[in-house]
C-alpha cells in the first residue's frame, strides 16, 4: 500500500520543488521547504481527502510552511537527521546559478500574490483548486492574480524577457 | 445592438490568458480584443510573463533528484527520527533519576542530542574550576600528550596559541559512551579559559561542521578522521574565530 502512495508522490516531486523554487527562489531552502512537506504529509497522510487533488494538497501544506518560515524547526530536524543519515546533497551550483539569475522580480511580490501567480502560470491550476489550496475564497484569487500581474508586469518591464537579456545570461 | 458582446471583466481577461473561458466566450473576447488595440497589447503582455515564468522554470523540473526528498527515505527518517525522540525521552528520565541536570531537562524534552553537547557540559562543569580545572598541567606537557594520544588512539597535538594571548593550562581525560575523550584548556592572563576537546565519532559524516550557542557558551566543531572536535569559549569572546581556525588547521 505504501508503494502505489509513494510512487504518487514521486511523481509530483519535480513539480513541488518547482513551486518551492518559485516560491523561494533558492535551490536549497526550496528543497528544505518540499522536505518538510513531504514529512507533514506521509505523517497526515490519513487526513487528505482521498480521491482529492494530491498536488493541490501537498502545495497547500508546503505554502503553509512556506509562510510559517519554519527555518528553525529545519535546523531543528538537519540536526536530528546528522544522527542518522549520509550528508545531504548540496544544490549543484547551477540550481543555485538557475534560482538566482533569472525570476528576481518574483522575490519583489508579496508571498501570497506569488503563489498564485505560479499556481495559475506554472502549473496551470484552476481558479477553484487555487482557491481550495490556499485556503480562501475565489474571489480572492482573482484579486491576488490581477495585482500580482500587475507588479509584475511593472517590475519586468522593459526587463528580463527582453532576448538581449536572454543571450546574455 | 443586442448581438454586440458584453464588453470583458479584467477577470475574464484574466481567465482568457489562463485558458479558463468557455469556447464561446472565449470567441467574443477575441473579437472583443481584435478591436481594442490596447486591451489586447495588456493580454498579451500577461501572457508573455506566464510563458517566461513557465519557461524559467521548466528547467528545474528536470533537476537532478534529491535522494533526501523521496518518499521512501523520508518515511525511513521519519522513523529513525521518532526513534532518537524516543532515546531523548529515555535519556530525560535517567536525567531525572539521576538527580535531575537541569540544564538538560528542557532541552531533552524537545531535541535529540546534538553534536558536541558534551563538550559544552564539559566546559561548563570544568572551567569554572579555579584550582583543579586539569588532572594534569602543562609542566608535563610531554607527558600529557603521551598519555592523551594513548588513551584516544589517535595523536593528541596542542596547539601553540601563545600568539593569541592563551597559554596550555593541561587537559584531562573524560569518558563519553563512545569512547574516551580529551580535554584540553588554555587560559589567558585574564583568566578566560577556551577548552579543546576530542571525541571519538560514531555518529556525525566526516566534515560535518557546525557552530553552536548554547547557554552563553559558543561551540565551533568540526569532525575528521573519526574523532569530533570542538572549541569551546563564552559566547562573549571575540577571540574564538581565530582560535577555531588556528586549531582546526593544526588537528
Amino acid at each position: 500500500m505504501h508503494d502505489i502512495d509513494d510512487d504518487e508522490l514521486r511523481t509530483l516531486l519535480p513539480q513541488l520543488r518547482r513551486f518551492a523554487l518559485g516560491l523561494t527562489r533558492d535551490a536549497h531552502a526550496a528543497d528544505d521547504l518540499v522536505q518538510s512537506c513531504m514529512e507533514k504529509a506521509l505523517v497526515k497522510w490519513h487526513s487528505r481527502m482521498v480521491g482529492g487533488n494530491l498536488y493541490g494538497w501537498l502545495c497547500s501544506i508546503l505554502y503553509r510552511q512556506f509562510i510559517d518560515g519554519k527555518r528553525h524547526s529545519a535546523r531543528l530536524n538537519r540536526w536530528l537527521d546528522c544522527l542518522h543519515e549520509e550528508p545531504e546533497l548540496a544544490p549543484s551550483p547551477e540550481d543555485t546559478w538557475q534560482a538566482r539569475t533569472s525570476l528576481s522580480a518574483l522575490e519583489e511580490l508579496p508571498p501570497d500574490q506569488r503563489a498564485v501567480l505560479l499556481l495559475v502560470s506554472v502549473d496551470g491550476m484552476s481558479y477553484q483548486d487555487i482557491a481550495a489550496t490556499l485556503d480562501v475564497p475565489i474571489g480572492t484569487v482573482m484579486s491576488r492574480l490581477s495585482r500580482a500581474r500587475k507588479a509584475f508586469r511593472s517590475l519586468t518591464d522593459g526587463g528580463v524577457s527582453q532576448p538581449a537579456l536572454r543571450i546574455a545570461r | 445592438m443586442n448581438n454586440l458582446p458584453v464588453p470583458p471583466t479584467e477577470n475574464e481577461l484574466h481567465a482568457y490568458v489562463d485558458g479558463a473561458l468557455d469556447a464561446s466566450r472565449r470567441a467574443e473576447i477575441e473579437a472583443y480584443l481584435a478591436s481594442n488595440p490596447d486591451v489586447a497589447g495588456q493580454v498579451a503582455r500577461w501572457r508573455r510573463d506566464a510563458d517566461f515564468l513557465r519557461t524559467e522554470l521548466a528547467g528545474t523540473v528536470t533537476r537532478p533528484p534529491q535522494p533526501r526528498l523521496d518518499p521512501a527515505s523520508v518515511r525511513h527518517r521519519l522513523r529513525a527520527r521518532s526513534r532518537v525522540r524516543r532515546a531523548a525521552a529515555a535519556a530525560f528520565f535517567l536525567a531525572i533519576g539521576a538527580g535531575g541536570l537541569s540544564g538538560w531537562q528542557l532541552r531533552s524534552m524537545n531535541l535529540a542530542p546534538v553534536p558536541m553537547a558534551d563538550a559544552v557540559e564539559a566546559y561548563r562543569v570544568f572551567a569554572i574550576d579555579r584550582n583543579r580545572p586539569v588532572e594534569m598541567d602543562a609542566q608535563n606537557v610531554d607527558h600529557l600528550q603521551k598519555w592523551l594520544s594513548n588513551r584516544l588512539g589517535t595523536p593528541v597535538s596542542f596547539p601553540d596559541l601563545r600568539s593569541d594571548g592563551f597559554d596550555l593550562l593541561g587537559g584531562r581525560l573524560l569518558s563519553t559512551t563512545d569512547g574516551p575523550a580529551a580535554l584540553i584548556f588554555y587560559q589567558d592572563h585574564d583568566g578566560e579559559r577556551v577548552s579543546l576537546y576530542i571525541r571519538p565519532n560514531n555518529h556525525f559524516p566526516e566534515g560535518t561542521r557546525g557552530t553552536r550557542n548554547d547557554g552563553g557558551l559558543l561551540a565551533k566543531y568540526w569532525y575528521k578522521k573519526g574523532y569530533g572536535y570542538a572549541v569551546v569559549a563564552k559566547a562573549s569572546d571575540p577571540r574564538i574565530e581565530e582560535l577555531e581556525a588556528a586549531i582546526r588547521l593544526g588537528s
